[in-house]
Order: structure tokens, then C-alpha cells, then sequence
């Protein structure tokens, strides 16, 4: 831990590097809200007109601020979709600004917003690698059931890429579906997946904000290699009460918001539950009467104003699915809270402490008699957070912080039934900390540069009460030693440095390169082909050391016809170290002594990602194409050559058009096209044993067929009264029916049983599907 | 709907280009406890869609040693099967079998496990089993029962026919391991198959080695259409890359009708 030492050294250096403050200078600070609800304006912007390329950006709490030398000032405060306000101020003493921005005239709620707070910020900012979705952006944009998904409309973006039809997984730049690290509110979310995989986890009523980092990561996310999924909840109307909601095919949603007491504090709980289940139990057969199969969750929020000072914030989700056929259960469920306490320790130092709670967990049981067993697994976490953003000048923001996370982990434990044949297989629990440290400094150098540079210290303590395996190179235990309480069994740590350039050429194009590292000191071990609620979470530890992700990426932006097109160009490679794959026949299930299984390599993955973005006018969309390769190399697998991993798709290209037909009439379309996963297929077969057996020769030496699909939608408005608010929204998923393979199996021909035939399985053909969606307020 | 989009699923042959693989040498050995034939098979891999006539290897010298004793050579009769006639098998002892053929020599050992008596078979009527392809109230299953000795790990395999023959074809297989209930007393439904009324069930309780459960596994593995995320070819005991195994087996037989 002496390591802290080190970050705090460059914390006094880089606080020393900053210009120096003279006593002439004066500070404007508050904070950004929505003036129909109340909602803070995250990333509002704040410019001053006097001084060219001076300005900020409103916090995840709408808190910005801004130190100059005393003088009159024009703010401009600006937030897409939203009229922009502009305030004379003299600048004398410290100011304290408060600003509640209105939407723009004749833009309604279902209308199509697409984000970008200030016209051409995708091009100013110094950031890079960084999409942007808002909630409401992704109303008019079809997907298979009619559910609105976030994580599904990402997937839609260049570098993201979908882990297959009925998976709420995906790949960012060529890394693995476990190398994504999926906030809400700050607390990690371990399986975003809900009825094995068809939507994810998150009900977009219930969100604001949604950011991916896909590149250079700000130094205040540590802990997985690829990207971060930062998703931020609603905080509640302020104003006045509100209930919304929508009637979908698979589930309905309720929202209720409202506030504590106006614009101090509100509140907001939204629900989603499926209703498959209530049909099911029409039937006559007493065998599909028994079944169930459905998931709810729960997202609630409150939030307080307690002074001018500070402020309060209490968040959580609850979900779970369930899933029972005769005999057979299945279900899991996250479980998140998230306290906040806003503070401001003085108008340019804005600090926040957060508590966080996270826990994953599932079970399955076989209930048939003389072989009833339960299985179970889970995650829990504790977390503290403590983050400072420091406003020195109109030209630095500094952010620095502290977390440190308890995380418990219960590997697969079987509990056998009164007369099962099996005995009891409890796996101890295991146990480890993980923290950081981190500073980094936003610095608007000069109109045409921008620099974002910081450095994170990440560690990990895999420690006692445990049992630690040592295992020679062919996965056969050597010896095991037993660990005291709290007693290090393997400690990890190390600096991981973020840094951002950005050049503007002119108004409208800019050139900016990013270099980071990412730890990761968690893995996610999956027993099956597709990503499944048992996939198993498990820590670093002596045997497996923690992956580590090094990225360079450089970039080009630029904007055309009065920022109408937004256009982008961005190519990266990743260089992945200590990447684990399962040796042959590995055996993961209730298996304590799983290390074994395990084997390690190395991986690179690079590419193109192409953008295009039509912004305004009746038609608005995108073109995001990219051309990327990923591949691994274990000494095991294909003589230690390097070999496609599965997400290796070198082609990926989506399309998404939504076109305004009248004020109540919105089309949409969507074609997205991929190569094929990379496959294991095998090259002869023989027979032993009477079993005709496949020979395999190459580790995905082939690849499934190249998968495309169209979605098409259309979205009505109903009535759009003063208190009441209803739309249709009808969408066909896969609208030409296009056969993409899910997994292809092998099987003897019927009719001459010498010859084999190739079997492709389809999950999802044509799927229409209809929404109901009302608001009261 | 779900249900309507899950039965939406479906299913097509299609057409894959696979890379034709140079043949590989596939070796099938089985000793079974007791006095019997020996016989080891050696053939080779055959192209995967159109595999034609199995090619077989008829040139190999093989020989089996145990312990001190002198090997013994196994006769050829050409089309690449290998005999030892009337070869005394001994449980608790550990064989090694060798082959050479065409120029490269292919070892393995196994050990030959003390046998564990099969008990009883019952039949249990209309039991719900979620893994019992039939499923319904119709269907029998057959339940094998023994009792697992408690001194050390145990594998397994159960191979049943119906009337003789197999009802799946081979193509399941039931393998198993008391890890998690050493010394307990096995009451096993054979989960695989399912059986109709009259059938005359025969059941071998096969005892083997650790590295034949291994096998056998990952055997399963490829061959159950579960499918894996990374199928690669069934954990052999053969040295020099050769395909198929050598077990040693003791095995335990019961029949029983299903009425």
C-alpha cells in the first residue's frame, strides 16, 4: 500500500504544475437544471463569450463553476434540445448562479433529440472514444420485442459490437464481454442480462444519462480493460407529479415522480415486470401451468437538498428473473444501492462520498427425486467512494479521488437434498479488496490544444480465510496452503496512466489521440457457448494474474454543413496481457480447485471505426461502419499461433434511419451487418467406442455466416394534452425474416447415416411487436 | 409471445466449406477384466461430411506388457484389427499397451479398477424427469443402484441396450464420478434414455480409471450437441498424438423388463 504514496506525490505535482491563481480572480459557480422537471443538466455547458475557447461543463450533478480575473462577462449556458441563456455578469466577488434551462418551443418529449450538448463538442472536447446516448434518443428506434434497450441501441455504434441474438452482452474494441465495467449509479452491475440474456437489465424510464467509454478512460474508472458503461438514474421530477408508463408484448413499466418537496428534492421508483407467466398459468396441461418464467426489477431513487451546501442522494435497483420448468429452477438477480452525499467544501472545490452496494447472485435446483440438489453462486460488494473536482481557473478541472471496494465471492456451492445420491459440495467463500486512487486534469491549454492527462493507482489483496492451490504447468495441483483471516494471499497493483490530446484544426475539425492502461483483476468464467446467468465471477489470485489493457487511439472529427453532419474517423490498438482461456475439457462447475482448468495467453485486437451523423432535419441517423481484427495467442491452443477470437468480426456496419413523416408520425429503420463469430468446426471424424466423434484441428479456424438483419419501426403520437401524453409505437424486428445462425451443430444425415450434415439454429425470425406508452403529469 | 418467439426458433441444414485435414491415426483399445479376447483397433480419420469406407491401419505391430512380465504381441488379421486370444485381465493392475505403425510408435497406459457390483435395477413409472427426452407420464425409466465404496474416487460409465441394441445409437453417453458423494449409495435414474413397456433393458456398470473418465467426458462433450465455446478433440491417453483410447474396465451386469 506504500504505493499510495506515490499517487499522492503526483498529486502535489500536478497541483504545483497549475498556473498560479492571482487574487484578482473571482469565481461564478452553481448549478444547471431542466426548468420543466428539475432534472440537473449533466455535461450543460457554460461558455464565456469574452474569452474564446474559456468555459466548463456542468458535473454529473449539474454543478459547474468557473474562476477568471475580475471583469464583465457574457455566460452563455447551452444543453441540445434546450433553449440557450445567456446572463451579463459583473464579476466583483464570488458569484453564486443557479440556472434552470427551458426546451426548446415546439419540441416535445417523444420528438427525436439527438445529443450533443453544444453543436460541435464531438469535435472540441478533448475526449475521445466516447458515445453518448440519451435516454429519450432511442424512442423511435425498433428492437425485437418492442422493449427499448439502451444496451441494444449502443450496439449500434462503431466499436460496439452485439454478443449475439438473445445476449445482452457485448464486445467494445475487440475485448471480452467481462472486460466492460456496467455502472448504475456508480455501483457495478455483474449481469446486465435479463431472461437469459433477451434484454438487459437497464428500464430506460428509469435512466438520464448514459456514456461509453470505449478508449481512454477517465482516471477515476478503474477495474475492467475494454470500456465503462456509465449509467446514471433520473432523479425526479421537482416540480410536480408525474406518472408514465407503457403496455408492451412481454412486460409493462410504471413510473412514479414527483417531488419531497419542490425544487429541493424528489423522487422517482420505476417498475417493469414481464407477463408471460399470467397466460401460462391458463393452460390446461399442469406441466406448462407449473412453469414460470418471468422477470421484474425495480429502480428507485430519492434525493434531498439539505443546504445551498449539500445535498443528498439515495438510489437502488432490484431485479431478478425466475425461471421454473417440472422438476428444474433457475433464477438470479442483481441488487444495487447507491448513498451519495454532495458537498461543497467552497465554490471551486466540489466533493462527493459515495456508499455503494452491489451484489449478483444465483441459484439452480434439480428437484427430481434421488437427484435433488440447489446450486448456488454469488458477488457481494462493498465500496467507498470519495471524488473532489477542483476548479482552479477557466482553463483546469481537476478531479481526484479515493474508492476502495470488500468484495466477497461465493464460487458454486451444491447443497444435495435429504435422499439425493449427491452430498454436499460447499465451496468456502473467497474474499478480496480492490481500490484506487486517481488525479487527472481537464486543461483547455489554448483555443487549438487540449490536454486530459491523470494517472490511477489500482490494487487488488486477494486474501484469507481461504485455501490458495499452486498448480504445475499442466493444471495438476501441486500443493495447497491455508490462509489466515485478512492474511494476503496475493497482492497486486500498479499505475495506470490516462492521457488525452486534442488539436483543433479549425471551427469544425479536430485531431486528438489518446494512450491508457486498464487493470483488470476480474473474470468472468462462462460454463456454456452463450453468456448464461451461471457465468461465474472469480478474483485474481496467485494463479491468475490480473489482465491488463493497453490502448493508443487517434482520431479524427470534424463537422460539415453548419454542424448538420457529424463525422468522426477513429483507429486504436490494444495490446491485452494475462487473457484466460480453459484448458481442454475444463470442468468449472463446483469446482474449488477451478485454477487448474485455466490457462493463459496474450492478445492484440486493432481498427477502424467510421462515423457518420445526420443531426437535424426531418431524416436523422447514422452510418457506423468498423473494420477491426481480434485475435489471441495461448502457448495450448493452435501451437501458440495467433488465432481469431470469437468476436473477431472484421467487417460490422449499422445503419439507422428515422424520418419525421408529420408532427405525430415517426419512421424508423435499422440494417446491421457482421461478419460471422469466429468458430471451432471440425476438419474429419472416426469412430470409437460406437460414437461417430469429430476431429478438430484448429481452435476457430472458421466462421459462422455473415449475420444482417432489418428492424423497422414506427412510432405515433396519440394525444398530447396539457396533462395527458400517450403514443403507439409498432415495430418489426428482423423484418425480412434473415436466418442468422446461433449456434451450428452437427448431426448424422437421417436417410444415410455414413454422411454428417451441418445444422443451423436460428433463435429469433420475424418479430412484430406493439407499445402502448402514456404519461400523466 | 415469448413462447411464440421461442418456437420461432429454427432449424436448417447449410452448406460449410471444411478444411480437408491430413488422416490421423485413430487407436481403440478396451481390456475388460476377466478372460476375453483382446483386441485393439486402429483405423484412421476420414474426411467429416463424406467419411466413405473407414480406412483401416493394417501394418501396426502392437504389444501389451503389465508390470515385470514380458510383453505379449497382439496377432494381425489384416484388416487392422489386433487380437490377444483368451488374455487373463486382473483387476487393481496397471497395463501398457504399445503401437507402431507407420514408422511412429503410440503408447498408452490404464489402470485396470477394482469392480464395483452393481445392486439392483428398478423401474420407476411416469417419473418427470426434465432430462428424459420423452418426458411425459408414458415414459419408464430404469434406476441403477449401487453402493460406492467409500475408500477412494470412483468413474463410471452406465451403457445400456434395449433388446440388444442401443437405443441411442451410442450417441449419449452416461458418465459419472462420486466426487461430490463418495461412499454414498447410488440411486442413479439413467437419465439419457428413456424406455417403453416389455423392453428387456440390459445394464453394464463400468468401472474405470480417472483418465478414462476423462475420456469419456470430454467425449460427451463433443458428441451430445450441447455444443462448447472451444470443442476440442476427446482428452486421449495415447502418447504421440494419436486419437481414440486405452481402457481397462471391470465391468457389473444386470437385466431387468420394464413392466
Amino acid at each position: 500500500m506504500h504505493n499510495f504514496l506515490n499517487s499522492s506525490l503526483v498529486v502535489v505535482l500536478v497541483l504545483l504544475f497549475l498556473p498560479k491563481i492571482s487574487a484578482q480572480n473571482f469565481t461564478v459557480s452553481g448549478t444547471l437544471k431542466d426548468a420543466s422537471n428539475g432534472e440537473d443538466l449533466i455535461g450543460a455547458t457554460v461558455i464565456v463569450k469574452e474569452i474564446p475557447g474559456t468555459g466548463t461543463t456542468a458535473n454529473t450533478y449539474g454543478f459547474f463553476s468557473l474562476t477568471m480575473p475580475k471583469g464583465e462577462y457574457t455566460l452563455l449556458f447551452r444543453y441540445v434540445g434546450f433553449e440557450a441563456l445567456e446572463q451579463k455578469i459583473t464579476l466583483d466577488r464570488d458569484l453564486r448562479l443557479d440556472k434552470e434551462l427551458a426546451t426548446e418551443a415546439g419540441l416535445t418529449l417523444a420528438e427525436v433529440v439527438v445529443k450533443s450538448e453544444k453543436d460541435n463538442k464531438n469535435v472540441s472536447k478533448t475526449e475521445m472514444s466516447v458515445t453518448k446516448l440519451d435516454p429519450k434518443d432511442i424512442e423511435n428506434i425498433p428492437v425485437i420485442f418492442g422493449e427499448k434497450d439502451i444496451i441494444k441501441t449502443l450496439q449500434l455504434t462503431p466499436g460496439v459490437k452485439s454478443a449475439g441474438d438473445g445476449n445482452a452482452g457485448f464486445y467494445v474494441r475487440g475485448g471480452a464481454v467481462d472486460q466492460n465495467l456496467i455502472l448504475l449509479d456508480e455501483a457495478p452491475v455483474y449481469n446486465a442480462s435479463h431472461l437469459l440474456g433477451f434484454f438487459s437489465v437497464f428500464n430506460s424510464d428509469a435512466l438520464k444519462d448514459v456514456t461509453l467509454y470505449k478508449g481512454t478512460m477517465p482516471a477515476e474508472f478503474g477495474g475492467r480493460g475494454s470500456s465503462v458503461l456509465d449509467i446514471k438514474m433520473k432523479d425526479g421530477n421537482n416540480k410536480k407529479f408525474n406518472a408514465s408508463g407503457g403496455l408492451g408484448v412481454i412486460s409493462s413499466r410504471l413510473t412514479l415522480e414527483g417531488p419531497i418537496q419542490k425544487d429541493e428534492g424528489s423522487f422517482i421508483v420505476s417498475a417493469r415486470r414481464t407477463y408471460a407467466d399470467l397466460f401460462v398459468k391458463l393452460s390446461k396441461n399442469e406441466n406448462i401451468r407449473n412453469t414460470k418464467l418471468y422477470f421484474y426489477d425495480l429502480n428507485a431513487k430519492a434525493n434531498y437538498r439539505l443546504s445551498e451546501k449539500d445535498r443528498l442522494f439515495l438510489s437502488g435497483y432490484f431485479g431478478r428473473d425466475v425461471l421454473g420448468l417440472s422438476g428444474f429452477g433457475l433464477d438470479w438477480g442483481n441488487y444495487t444501492g447507491t448513498l451519495r452525499w454532495n458537498h461543497l467544501f467552497s465554490d471551486r472545490l466540489f466533493s462527493n462520498t459515495s456508499v455503494i452496494y452491489s451484489n449478483y447472485d444465483y441459484q439452480f435446483g434439480i428437484g427430481v427425486t434421488g437427484f435433488d440438489f440447489k446450486v448456488k453462486a454469488a458477488i457481494d460488494d462493498i465500496n467507498v467512494k470519495q471524488d473532489f473536482t477542483f476548479f482552479p481557473n477557466a482553463q483546469n478541472t481537476i478531479k481526484f479521488g479515493v474508492n476502495f471496494i470488500n468484495h466477497t465471492f461465493q464460487p458454486t456451492s451444491l447443497d444435495a437434498g435429504e435422499f439425493s445420491s449427491f452430498k454436499d459440495s460447499k465451496t468456502s467463500q473467497r474474499f478480496a479488496y480492490e481500490g484506487g486512487a486517481y488525479v487527472q486534469n481537464d486543461w483547455k491549454i489554448s483555443d487549438r490544444f487540449g490536454l486530459q492527462y491523470g494517472v490511477r493507482y489500482s490494487f487488488f489483496d486477494y486474501h484469507g480465510k481461504g485455501t490458495a492451490y499452486t498448480f504445475d504447468e499442466n493444471g495438476i495441483k501441486t500443493g495447497e496452503k491455508d490462509y489466515k483471516s485478512g492474511e494476503s494471499i496475493k497482492f497486486y497493483g500498479g499505475l495506470e496512466p490516462r492521457l488525452g490530446l486534442k488539436f483543433q484544426v479549425d471551427e469544425s475539425s479536430s485531431i486528438k489521440a489518446g494512450v491508457s492502461r486498464n487493470m483488470q483483476f476480474m473474470h468472468l468464467l462462462s460454463n456454456a457457448t452463450t453468456a448464461s446467468p451461471t457465468d461465474l465471477w472469480v478474483p485474481s489470485s496467485n494463479n491468475v494474474k490480473p489482465q491488463i489493457v493497453d490502448q493508443v487511439s487517434l482520431g479524427y472529427f470534424r463537422n460539415f454543413s453548419d454542424n448538420m453532419f457529424e463525422a468522426s474517423i477513429e483507429t486504436y490498438y490494444k495490446s491485452l496481457q494475462n487473457q484466460i482461456d480453459y484448458r481442454n475439457g475444463a470442468d468449472l462447475t463446483f469446482n474449488a480447485e477451478y485454477e487448474g482448468a485455466l490457462t493463459y495467453g496474450k492478445g492484440i485486437a486493432y481498427g477502424a471505426e467510421f462515423f457518420l451523423k445526420k443531426k437535424k432535419g426531418r431524416l436523422t441517423g447514422w452510418v457506423g461502419y468498423t473494420l477491426a481484427r481480434s485475435l489471441r495467442k495461448f502457448e495450448a491452443i493452435n501451437q501458440g499461433d495467433f488465432y481469431p477470437a470469437k468476436q473477431d468480426r472484421i467487417h460490422d456496419l449499422s445503419i439507422v434511419g428515422i424520418y419525421k413523416l408529420s408532427k405525430k408520425l415517426t419512421a424508423s429503420a435499422t440494417w446491421v451487418f457482421s461478419t460471422g463469430d469466429a468458430a471451432t468446426f471440425p476438419s474429419g471424424k472416426y469412430t470409437v467406442s460406437g460414437v461417430q466423434t469429430p476431429l478438430y484441428t484448429e481452435r476457430n479456424g472458421y466462421r459462422f455466416p455473415n449475420y444482417h438483419r432489418l428492424d423497422l419501426g414506427v412510432t405515433l403520437l396519440g394525444k398530447q394534452g396539457k396533462n395527458f401524453e400517450s403514443s403507439w409505437n409498432f415495430s418489426v424486428f428482423n423484418a425480412y425474416a434473415r436466418q442468422n445462425a446461433y449456434f451450428i451443430t452437427f448431426r448424422e444425415n437421417k436417410d444415410d447415416r455414413s454422411k454428417t450434415e451441418a445444422v443451423q439454429t436460428t433463435l429469433f425470425s420475424i418479430i412484430p411487436a406493439v407499445t402502448y406508452n402514456f404519461k400523466f403529469k | 409471445m415469448l413462447a411464440i418467439a421461442l418456437s420461432n426458433a429454427c432449424t436448417k441444414v447449410i452448406d460449410i466449406d471444411l478444411n480437408e485435414a491430413d488422416p490421423k491415426i485413430v487407436i481403440e483399445a478396451e481390456l475388460v477384466s476377466g478372460t476375453h479376447d483382446f483386441t485393439v483397433k486402429i483405423t484412421k480419420t476420414s474426411d467429416f461430411f463424406n467419411p466413405g469406407q473407414p480406412v483401416s491401419v493394417a501394418d501396426a505391430s502392437v504389444f501389451l506388457k503389465t508390470g515385470t512380465d514380458s510383453s505379449l504381441n497382439l496377432t494381425n488379421d489384416g484388416s487392422g484389427i489386433y487380437t490377444l486370444k483368451n488374455f487373463t485381465a486382473t483387476e487393481n493392475t496397471s497395463y501398457f499397451l504399445s503401437v507402431t505403425a507407420e514408422g511412429k510408435t503410440y503408447e498408452a497406459i490404464d489402470f485396470l479398477p477394482k469392480n464395483v457390483p452393481l445392486d439392483s435395477l428398478s423401474v420407476n413409472v411416469g417419473e418427470k424427469n426434465p432430462f428424459s427426452p420423452a418426458g411425459g407420464a408414458d415414459s419408464f425409466e430404469v434406476v441403477v443402484n449401487f453402493q460406492d465404496p467409500l475408500a477412494d474416487l470412483n468413474f463410471y460409465r452406465i451403457k445400456s441396450t434395449v433388446n440388444g441394441t442401443p437405443r441411442s445409437e451410442g450417441a449419449k453417453l452416461l458418465v459419472i464420478e462420486d466426487r461430490y458423494s463418495v461412499g454414498a449409495y447410488f440411486t442413479l435414474p439413467i437419465f439419457t434414455d428413456s424406455y417403453e413397456l416389455n423392453d428387456n433393458v440390459d445394464v453394464e456398470l463400468v468401472s474405470m480409471s480417472h483418465a478414462m473418465f476423462d475420456y469419456f467426458t470430454t467425449l460427451a462433450l463433443l458428441v451430445d450437441g450441447s455444443g462448447s465455446p472451444a470443442p476440442t478433440n476427446p482428452t486421449s491417453n495415447w502418447s504421440g498424438g494419436a486419437l481414440g483410447y486405452f481402457g481397462a474396465f471391470s465391468v457389473s451386469k444386470k437385466s431387468i423388463s420394464v413392466r
